[in-house]
């Protein structure tokens, strides 16, 4: 180095100083040489000034450190002639305050001094100081030193332009100019290092079709398109571009082109799933937009792949899930994002085999309900039967609802296989009511949260009724607590449409969730259905106990019938009486059956009643009468 | 008697660094820990020789702490020399308006503090 500047040094992958120090382009008024001499010396400081116009410089004059910096932020000299024992600021502070500066780190400092000693040098060097020189000076030696000096800032200059240009390259995608993929990773690790909570979100996508467009309009016609991308994104996004867009502050969103049509945005701010889908829409729909390409109206969309930050902290393995979940994207609809999950590639072909045969099961008829009965606590009776889905897959095998559930739910198949389950349930509880001995049993079925917030779930449901006959009090629907929480208001409407309807409602799996007493008071259930883990752990664990306890009694206070799923033993079932519990429904009854075994076992039950508990008292306390009759047999 | 010098400043290492240097050089040392405690020292010693206050101080900044004094019906206090990391021309510009009488950017050179200090303290006798 000519200099003694250390300020703007190495800048390995090891040091990462912000990029700005090195990209951001030199901050200077002008070209022209210009010197800055700060001296309450009059005489030395216009003997030294008049030496220097002599030679072509520009002079600018200071008696005091404070008024030198204002003139160094006015003209930004290229050298700064300092006396060290100023009023006010001395040459040492002036000379951290330059330092200081932005783009004060380019200057060349030189220190008028006569403290030769070593420990005032090398404090002056540590202060940012470039030289020295001691007084008194000579004009001739002060001009050659100075022009030199003139000449190895330049040169530095110079070298540091060259190098902006290279760290500039180095960070930036040459065609849309936006950061790369080193600078992305470089946003990431400073975004995951700083942010306090858990937000944000990453989102990789590309043009579906791109190369189309490549081979029919050429690459300079795909070019353009990319950059209109670019244009588009970073405008709908309010994202910073230009020199500062690589180091910009983590709070804001940013946009970098991985190469060929490939882009990924990260949202700091992207709290959860439907904000990730807000953001996606808006990208769809500024990319959507037709786009004139040299004279022709093309539209393109695009796939996009969501992973969320939550807890990680690893740029290149949420640039993985977000690239698993795009390939979701695009193997599927186009056009739409896709949310990275565990099973993308836990799973990874598997899951994607098994949407695929998902897809086509209903048409195939792979589809299944099995059901299973619910007994009268008290009178031992079946009052009716849970509607439970079963898939054979020709491809796949039986696969368990546990795995395919959550592919309907994610893939949004979950709303025509839910409507197939109404119908096939309803079509099913109407046929067996033309038997006298299945009269008024009534049928449950399970509605997912998507499908409940289906818009069309109540016409659909309301043809279903019709076209089946089926009178509502005779459907029970099941719903989890997660399925009210989204949207409060919304559920209870649709709760009380259904309602009005005549149809009965079920809290499913309570006390697995929020097991909020609210909804139960604020939405219209007849229902609680305790989940099966507490039948399962009361009899060996207090907490469980007193808890089923509670519930069911707080069921009965607010007039509630009360299921128990689950129950396997004599002992589970005699203490769920004693708890006085309404309804029962597990293996020590029956397990799920398909419909022509569980008219069978309905049948047979009738004439067999051995493993009941004799009928000694009244049914409890708090169930409706105002409901039609559904015991299949009388007391 | 020796002559007294205020020290304000939120780090107890600078306080202790510049104590040092002062009472090697024949000073007597008060020391206060932010701006506030600085005023209530300096209204309390009208006979100190002079303050050294930082400027960037929980609750109450050295600038504030200028202003405050100076803003008094009867403005009270010593000469105040400003001992900070900061160096913004606008920043020291708003302190020599409120009264500073020098600025130093840290790190500080003793040789160079003393300096500073014996014109102020000096001036103020």
């Amino acid at each position: 180095m000519l200099t003694g500047d250390t300020r703007d040094g190495d800048w390995g992958e090891d040091v990462e100083p912000p990029l700005s120090s090195v990209i951001q382009p030199l901050v200077r008024s002008s070209a022209e040489p210009r010197v800055l001499i700060v001296d309450d010396d009059e005489d030395a400081r216009s003997q030294a000034a008049t030496a220097l116009r002599d030679v072509g410089f520009i002079v600018d004059e200071a008696a005091n450190g404070l008024d030198g910096l204002k003139l160094f932020v006015q003209h930004r000299p290229q050298i700064a002639l300092l006396e060290v024992m100023t009023p006010f600021v001395d040459g040492f502070s002036t000379c951290r305050a330059i330092r200081d500066l932005t783009g004060g780190g380019d200057a060349s400092i030189i220190i008028m001094t006569d403290l030769d000693d070593v420990e005032s040098l090398q404090f002056g060097y540590d202060a940012g100081a470039t030289d020295f020189i001691t007084k008194p000076m000579n004009p001739i030696v002060l001009q050659h030193r100075i022009k030199y000096m003139y000449r190895a800032t330049e040169a530095v200059d110079q070298l540091r332009k060259s190098r902006r240009k290279i760290a500039h390259l180095a960070y930036h995608d040459a065609l849309t100019d936006l950061p790369n993929r080193r600078a992305l990773e470089r946003y990431m690790r400073r975004l995951l290092e700083s942010r306090a909570g858990n937000e944000g979100a990453v989102f990789l996508f590309d043009l579906d079709g791109f190369k189309r467009v490549n081979d029919t309009f050429g690459h300079t016609a795909g070019d353009e398109l990319i950059c209109e991308v670019a244009r588009r994104i970073t405008g709908c996004f309010g994202i910073e571009t230009g020199p500062g867009a690589v180091d910009v502050d983590t709070k804001r969103t940013f946009l970098a082109r991985l190469g060929g049509d490939e882009f990924v945005l990260v949202s700091p701010s992207v709290t959860g799933l439907e904000d990730a889908m807000a953001v996606s829409n808006a990208m769809l729909a500024a990319i959507g937009t037709v786009f004139d390409l040299r004279g022709h109206e093309i539209v393109i969309t695009a796939s996009i792949g969501i992973s969320l930050l939550g807890e990680h902290g690893d740029p290149e393995l949420l640039l993985q899930r977000a690239d698993a979940a795009m390939y979701d994207a695009k193997a599927h609809d186009r056009n739409n994002a896709r949310l990275y999950s565990k099973s993308l590639d836990e799973k990874g072909p598997v899951r994607l085999k098994m949407e695929g045969a998902l897809r086509n099961a209903i048409g195939l008829g792979e589809l299944e309900l099995h059901y299973q009965p619910k007994i009268d606590a008290v009178a031992g009776v079946v009052t009716g039967c849970e509607a439970l889905l079963r898939w054979n897959s020709g491809e796949l095998g039986a696969v368990s609802p546990a795995d395919f559930v959550p592919v309907g739910e994610e893939t949004g198949l979950i709303v025509p296989i839910g409507r197939w389950v109404l119908e096939e349930a309803c079509r099913q509880a109407s046929a067996w009511h033309a038997s006298p001995e299945m009269r008024g049993l009534r049928v449950a079925v399970n509605v997912s949260a998507r499908q409940f917030r289906d818009t069309k779930f109540l016409d659909d449901l309301e043809r279903i009724l019709a076209e089946t006959g089926l009178h509502p009090h005779a459907l029970e629907l099941e719903i989890t607590e997660g399925t009210l929480m989204n949207d409060t208001k919304f559920a209870r409407n649709v709760l009380r449409q259904l309602k009005s309807w005549g149809v009965w409602l079920a809290l499913d799996d309570f006390g697995t969730g929020y097991s909020s007493l609210g909804y139960l008071r604020r939405f219209p259930f007849d229902t609680l259905k305790v989940d099966r883990s507490f039948v399962r752990d009361m009899l060996s664990d207090d907490g469980s106990a007193a808890i089923t306890s509670a519930v069911i009694a707080m069921a009965h206070g607010l007039r509630l019938t009360v299921v128990a799923e689950g129950v396997e033993t004599r002992e589970q079932l005699a203490y769920l009486r004693t708890l006085g519990c309404t309804e029962l429904q597990g293996f020590y009854f029956s397990k799920a059956l398909p419909a022509r075994d569980f008219e069978a076992w309905v049948a047979e039950r009738r004439i067999s009643q051995k493993e009941l508990l004799r009928p000694r008292e009244m049914p409890a306390e708090g169930r409706s009468s105002a409901i039609p009759p559904l015991l299949i047999q009388s007391a | 008697m020796s002559k007294k010098i205020i020290v304000i400043d939120d780090s107890q290492t600078v306080r202790q660094q510049v104590s040092v240097v002062l009472v090697n050089a024949g000073y007597e040392v008060i020391e206060a820990e932010d701006g506030e405690e600085g005023a209530a020292a300096i209204r309390a010693n009208p006979t100190a020789a002079m303050a050294i206050c930082d400027v960037n101080m929980p609750h109450v900044g050295g600038l504030e702490m200028l202003e405050s004094l100076r803003d008094e019906s009867a403005p009270v206090g010593c000469p105040v020399l400003m001992l900070t990391t900061e160096g913004r021309p606008d920043v020291i510009e708003r302190a020599r308006s409120s009264g500073a009488r020098g600025w130093i950017v840290k790190p500080f050179k003793p040789t160079m503090l003393l300096a500073a200090v014996k014109k102020i303290a000096g001036e103020a006798c």
